[in-house]
């Protein structure tokens, strides 16, 4: 966009003075101990990175304890039992409650400011999922001072952990902390698809955008196909320990592989789950302290999605030494070498940003992280390649050269990108900046005792190591190398230490004073308050700072859009996904107390159910669900609102349904997860088949019910559906109250769980078990699933008749109305597909 | 003024759906590539393991995949624009231009990825092992 | 508790075999197997080429910061990173990929070649189970060692009837996992005679640290003469003393889980120990082999290796456990 361009500005007149205050009104955050209540992405995000931290240091505790056990052979400081939990909780703590969480945080923190956006388009969630986190993180983390952690490693191995072998709730809780981490994953996935697609600033095109945004994109996007695997294994594990359904026993048709093949397709794309946005943190910094726009932006863009894309080829990389076929091992091999290439593709890129520098590339604090890190993960990757080869891996596999490598990759990929970011965007949360000269010692502790830990383990690890041991004997050639490790761990919490020292210090809630200290080119780094920018600007640029004179003077005089708060409530500009143009402004809740009790609640709730307290939890269980209806009461306001101006002569409505509406895609995104949980499924089914062909029916287990059952099912599906193409008519007109529609849209959900329990009850009557095997446990399992969809949508449906009853629910006012129809129908789907694998494959194939 | 479901909006949710097609034009191709040739050899490996019959034209339907999936992908980036612009409309603007680079690379990646698995295919027993 | 620790066993000297020093014993990089000689090679090349990456990395690091203006405007381009970031890995990691998928065919041609495995090695919790087949189809059963007959390539039939186990023995191969409900086939050729050490590599739970083996290769007409000697029953009481001792053994109830053929204990829960005196380590190589640790063992095994699955006995009168510990010496 030219300059001349730029003249013509939204709002070109003085703006009226007390809006301000109207928006800071708005936007408060309330004071003292109903801060709880906060919903403003900047102040749960602080809460959300500072919790995350908190889990770092915890685990790092956790590190050190087993690092003093291992300095010597034959140490007697830790025994055998605590030292097995001790590892357990490090790994589960650092990959589920950290790092996970950790980048969560810096995308409620950091996405809205850098597209100008007021907040996330659903604070409650975010804060709901940051409430359940956090208590139920604690939680789990405490086990380990009463012995009660998990001891199962964190990749928590069936049988080991079947109750035969794991008696106790020891395991449970491992699945109680993967079960937060799980919930507030996908809120986050939701959040980030549709705050990254529809809440951009007017002009920024999808090739506009920060790479920190395309990194979180793509990282919403693999939890949505990444997550439901683990959340279906994880469930299927819960269930085999409490109720004998046998899906990993290899003598009733299980097989403990399928455990494996379901976490490891979720724990491969973790990695780069994690390591992806913390890439586009690296990609935003380079080019501020380079002061020259980031070389190869497309070609990052290529390397994010590609890396995001074969990330699901790998996982079986981790299964080289279990006896699977040579092609299939070669298979992924060859996908775990494509995943290099992106990566190389992003070193060079920073590489030769750094070298289009202006001047020279800066050093700070910030830039020295970002060094640390292509070095320690240049490192990492490399070794990647050769753990990758499947001899070597049959070598390296489960040794201490894999101990080494991850830590490389994790570390060198994720913890010092999160450090690089503390030092670069402190300030957008605390009004002093972090000390640089301090900040060199904390570097350099870390760098150097990071390296002098874990490189020598390589060695460890060739010279035969074995990983999850807690003790060793002397004279295997072990003794020396563990000791580096040791000391260079030491070192490398001493570099931590000082750097949470240095932020006690200095750190003081708040606005910065410089607003744009490094002087970098986007977004975040305008003037903002509580209510973010004042007004929201029209970018044409992917660096706007740089290349919009003046623009950070004119957001702040309230010259672009949306300058005021023309609702009276919270609100931002949505915008179309791909071209970015204004479509609507969305009314966002407010602080509020519902979903603190509902995270509360559930937290309260698994907790319960994991010591096998049946019936609070269940009490709990209601409580969440009111507190959830209680929260969500609140919302779908409707069209109350005439269209504003929001400057410029744009004219928006102040309400939306259908496919342009939040609530459309979020509900998208939620069935899109549900759906790849249903594959998990189905895969899973179709592969206990192929393990174990002789549990199947009729030959090995109860003849299936004649099909008449299923078609029955299926004309009750088909009724639900006519029924609700019929209630989707009734809706009454705006201002009227008419609830035969959202009557009959209950019959339809009734319809639907009516199926479930049909399929449940022939089965049974087949005198098919769960518990008998492996298919009888599938079975039931697809049922399961479906009733549990089911029970969302009747729940749902309930919601939409009372808000009828109130006259809430008509043709124009109906995002309530069409979310449960937009459940209902996938539940109809995945429930025909359910009748045609249960009903289908066995007579197929038998 | 409420919008509900009309033919604008649909408009932005179906060029956003036809431009991630178009940008993942290539993974996607990998990915159906990768998920046929695993589990169709895991399958016909663990149905009948050892067997010398099967294996030759398993190997067969295996090298006919990979190689129908490379050429598919490179006939995408060889007129990747004209399918573009017949797929996801749009011009030449800068932001096109964006899309077309990010599009054509994923598409060589994909086929390196592609073409390795032929690697291991041509390299490799078809079944060895009588666990799958 | 310093007297529990759990101590490596000396090698016995007895034996007569060259360890070459301790340290190595369990390293890959002290190959002495085709299989790990194989992946050494490739270690060493892919390792290199690796390195090399690295330093080109790190050369235009430098150059960005350091190089003269023209130098940076040269790094600064699209074209290094498609070359670099690209064209560069695909050469190198095609090269790669072809060679480690070659050495992993090779493997899998010798297995084909070893033909029906010989030795069954079961994973227990947290021992070794090992059943050779001899010449005549006997089966051999022995525990926490494997003796292999020297450039034989030998195939191993892995399994396990709890948890998940991985059979590691770093200079012979590279692991393979024992999982239930599977059986895999490890193939293994020692090319020189002497003692190495493994372990189980995927962790099993409880002791899993304190499940170790040796691999003894002998030539062969020792072997055979092992082999031979490892079949056959146990010596029967020489002494009054180890007669004594085999009561004790009796009477406390050993036989409900140990065997010791020839005699009437037939317990298959724990490890046999028919030829127990004759193996180089106790408990899965955690202790040394001889009467006291016998006796430490009896007494004291859930310090030494705690959660393992033989309950402590310490009911003896004087001099009865140090009886039955000479016994249990004593076979030989």
């Amino acid at each position: 966009m030219t300059a001349s361009s730029d003249r013509r500005l939204p709002n070109p007149t003085p703006r009226p003075d007390d809006e301000r205050d109207q928006l800071e009104r708005i936007w408060s955050t309330p004071k003292g101990w109903r801060i709880l209540s906060a919903v403003n992405n900047t102040a749960v995000g602080v809460a959300y990175i500072g919790g995350a931290f908190l889990f770092f240091l915890m685990a790092g505790v956790l590190a050190l304890v087993m690092r003093t056990q291992l300095s010597v052979p034959e140490n007697q400081f830790l025994d055998q039992d605590l030292y097995n939990q001790i590892f357990t909780v490090h790994g589960t703590t650092m990959m589920f409650l950290f790092a996970v969480p950790a980048i969560e945080a810096l995308g409620v923190l950091l996405l809205p400011q850098m597209l100008a956006a007021r907040d996330l388009p659903f604070p409650r969630l975010s804060a709901f999922a940051i409430w359940a986190y956090m208590i139920g993180g604690l939680v789990f983390f405490s086990t380990i001072f009463y012995d009660l952690a998990p001891k199962g490693g964190w990749f928590m191995y069936p049988p080991l952990t079947l109750t035969e072998y794991s008696p106790g709730h020891n395991a449970d809780f491992w699945l109680l902390g993967i079960g937060f981490i799980e919930i507030s994953a996908i809120a986050g996935a939701v959040e980030i698809v549709v705050g990254t697609l529809k809440t951009r600033p007017p002009g920024m095109s999808l090739a506009r955008m920060p790479i920190f945004a395309w990194s979180m994109l793509i990282f919403a996007g693999m939890i949505m196909f990444a997550f439901p695997a683990v959340i279906l294994a994880t469930m299927l594990l819960e269930i085999e320990r409490s109720f004998g359904w046998p899906f990993f026993t290899a003598a009733k048709g299980g097989d403990p592989l399928l455990w494996q093949h379901l976490f490891w397709f979720f724990g491969h794309p973790e990695v780069y789950i994690i390591f992806l946005p913390a890439a586009g943190l690296v990609s935003m910094i380079v080019p501020t302290m380079a002061r020259h726009r980031l070389v190869g932006y497309n070609l990052i863009v290529v390397a994010l999605i590609a890396t995001g894309f074969f990330s699901f080829g790998l996982w079986v990389h981790h299964m080289f030494t279990t006896g699977i076929p040579a092609l299939s091992l070669g298979f992924f091999s060859a996908a775990s070498m494509a995943v290099a290439i992106p990566s190389g593709i992003q070193v060079f890129s920073w590489i030769a940003t750094m070298a289009a520098a202006r001047e020279r590339f800066r050093i700070t604090t910030a830039s020295l992280f970002v060094l640390g890190f292509l070095f320690i993960f240049t490192i990492g990757g490399l070794t990647g390649v050769l753990v990758a080869l499947v001899p070597l891996d049959f070598q390296l596999h489960d040794s201490y050269f894999v101990v080494a490598h991850f830590h490389y990759v994790l570390v060198g990929g994720m913890v010092f990108p999160l450090f690089a970011t503390f030092y670069y965007w402190i300030t957008m949360v605390s009004r002093n900046q972090l000390s640089e000269r301090v900040g060199r010692w904390v570097f350099w502790l870390m760098f150097l005792g990071f390296n002098i830990a874990f490189l020598p383990m390589h060695w460890t690890g060739l010279s035969g190591m074995p990983r999850r041991i807690w003790t060793y004997p002397p004279s295997l050639g072990w003794d020396g190398l563990n000791m580096i490790s040791t000391v260079g761990a030491f070192i490398l919490a001493a570099g931590v230490l000082l750097f949470v020292v240095d932020l006690l210090r200095r750190f003081r809630p708040g606005q910065r004073e410089n607003e744009n200290p490094w002087g970098a080119g986007t977004l975040e780094w305008l003037p903002a308050d509580v209510y973010s920018t004042r007004s929201i600007p029209r970018v044409s640029s992917r660096e706007p700072l740089w290349d919009q004179p003046g623009l950070a003077e004119d957001v702040e005089a309230g010259h672009y859009y949306l300058p005021n708060a023309p609702t009276g409530g919270r609100e931002t500009i949505v915008t179309s996904p791909v071209e970015a143009e204004p479509e609507y402004i969305i009314r966002m809740p407010g602080n509020g107390w519902g979903h603190v009790w509902a995270a509360i609640f559930t937290a309260a709730c698994f907790l319960l159910l994991t010591v096998k307290v049946v019936v609070p939890a269940l009490i709990c269980a209601l409580l969440a669900i009111a507190s959830c209806i209680a929260w969500a009461w609140q919302l779908d306001h409707g069209p109350g609102k005439e269209p504003v101006e929001i400057g410029g002569g744009i004219k928006l409505p102040t309400y939306m349904s259908g496919p342009s509406s939040h609530s459309w895609w979020a509900m998208s995104v939620l069935i899109l997860v549900a759906a790849s949980l249903y594959v998990a499924f189905a895969f899973s089914y179709l592969y206990l088949w192929l393990v174990s062909p002789q549990v199947w029916a009729p030959h090995g287990s109860p003849p299936l019910p004649t099909p008449s059952w299923a078609i029955g099912t299926a004309l009750l599906l088909a009724l639900g559906t006519a029924i609700i193409v019929v209630a989707n008519r009734l809706l009454p007109a705006p201002g009227r109250r008419d609830i035969r529609g959202v009557l009959l849209l209950f019959l339809a959900a009734a319809c639907l769980a009516a199926a479930g329990l049909v399929e449940l009850f022939v089965h049974w009557n087949s005198g098919l078990r769960p518990t008998a095997n492996a298919y009888g446990a599938m079975v039931y399992m697809a049922s399961a699933l479906n009733l549990q969809v089911a029970f969302a949508v009747l729940i749902m449906a309930g919601f939409t008749v009372a808000r009828a009853f109130v006259g809430r629910v008509d043709r124009e006012r109906r995002v309530t109305f069409d979310n449960t129809l937009m459940l209902f129908v996938y539940g109809v789907a995945q429930t025909l597909l359910g009748l045609i694998l249960v009903h289908g494959f066995p007579r197929a194939v038998g | 003024m409420v919008h509900s479901g009309s033919p604008g909006q649909k408009q932005h949710v179906t060029s956003i759906v036809r431009l991630i097609a178009y940008l993942l034009a290539g993974p996607l191709i990998w990915a159906v590539q990768f998920s046929i040739v695993y589990a169709v050899h895991t399958l016909a490996c663990a149905i009948s393991p050892g067997e010398t019959a099967i294996g030759g034209w398993l190997l067969l339907f295996m090298v006919g995949v990979t190689a129908a999936s490379v050429a598919a992908a490179l006939a995408i980036l060889l007129c990747g624009r004209r399918i573009r612009r017949a797929v996801c409309g749009g011009s030449n603007a800068a932001g096109w231009t964006a899309y077309d680079i990010i599009s054509g690379f994923l598409i060589i990646l994909s086929v390196v990825a592609m073409s390795w698995s032929g690697v291991a295919i041509g390299l490799l027993e078809t079944c060895d092992q009588t666990q799958m | 508790m310093s007297h529990s620790r759990p101590t490596t066993p000396m090698v016995p000297s007895l034996l007569g075999l060259a360890l070459g020093g301790c340290e190595g014993v369990q390293s890959a990089l002290s190959a002495s197997g085709d299989e790990a000689h194989d992946i050494r090679l490739l270690l060493w090349i892919a390792g290199a080429v690796c390195a090399a990456t690295l330093v080109l990395v790190l050369v235009f690091g430098i150059l960005a910061f350091n190089g003269s203006a023209r130098v940076r405007a040269w790094i600064a381009r699209d074209q290094l990173i498609v070359s670099g970031g690209l064209v560069l890995p695909v050469v190198v990691l095609s090269g790669l990929l072809a060679y480690a998928l070659l050495v992993l065919q090779a493997g899998a041609a010798r297995s084909a070649f070893a033909g029906e495995p010989s030795v069954t090695i079961i994973g227990k919790r947290w021992w070794w189970k090992v059943i050779y087949r001899d010449s005549e189809g006997r089966e051999v059963v022995s525990a926490n060692e494997l003796r292999l007959p020297l450039g034989q390539p030998i195939s191993l039939r892995l399994i396990t009837d709890d948890v998940i186990h991985s059979f590691w023995a770093p200079k012979l191969a590279g692991k393979l996992d024992m999982i239930p409900g599977r059986t895999n086939v490890l193939t293994v050729q020692s090319n020189e005679v002497g003692v190495s050490r493994g372990q189980c590599a995927e962790y099993c739970g409880g002791a899993h640290a304190l499940m170790a083996f040796y691999v003894v290769t002998l030539p062969e007409e020792e072997y055979q003469a092992w082999l031979a000697r490892e079949a056959s029953k146990a010596l029967p009481p020489a002494t009054e003393a180890e007669k004594r001792g085999h009561a004790v053994f009796v009477e406390s109830g050993c036989g409900a889980c140990h065997t010791i053929r020839g005699t009437e204990a037939r317990g298959t829960i724990g490890p046999d120990l028919t030829h127990v005196g004759s193996r180089m380590s106790l408990a899965a190589a955690t202790l040394p082999n001889d009467a006291n640790s016998f006796a430490r063992w009896i007494t004291d095994n859930q310090h030494i290796k705690p959660e393992n699955l033989m309950p402590p006995f310490r009911h003896f009168k004087a001099g009865e456990l140090d009886t039955l510990a000479n016994y249990l010496d004593s076979l030989k």
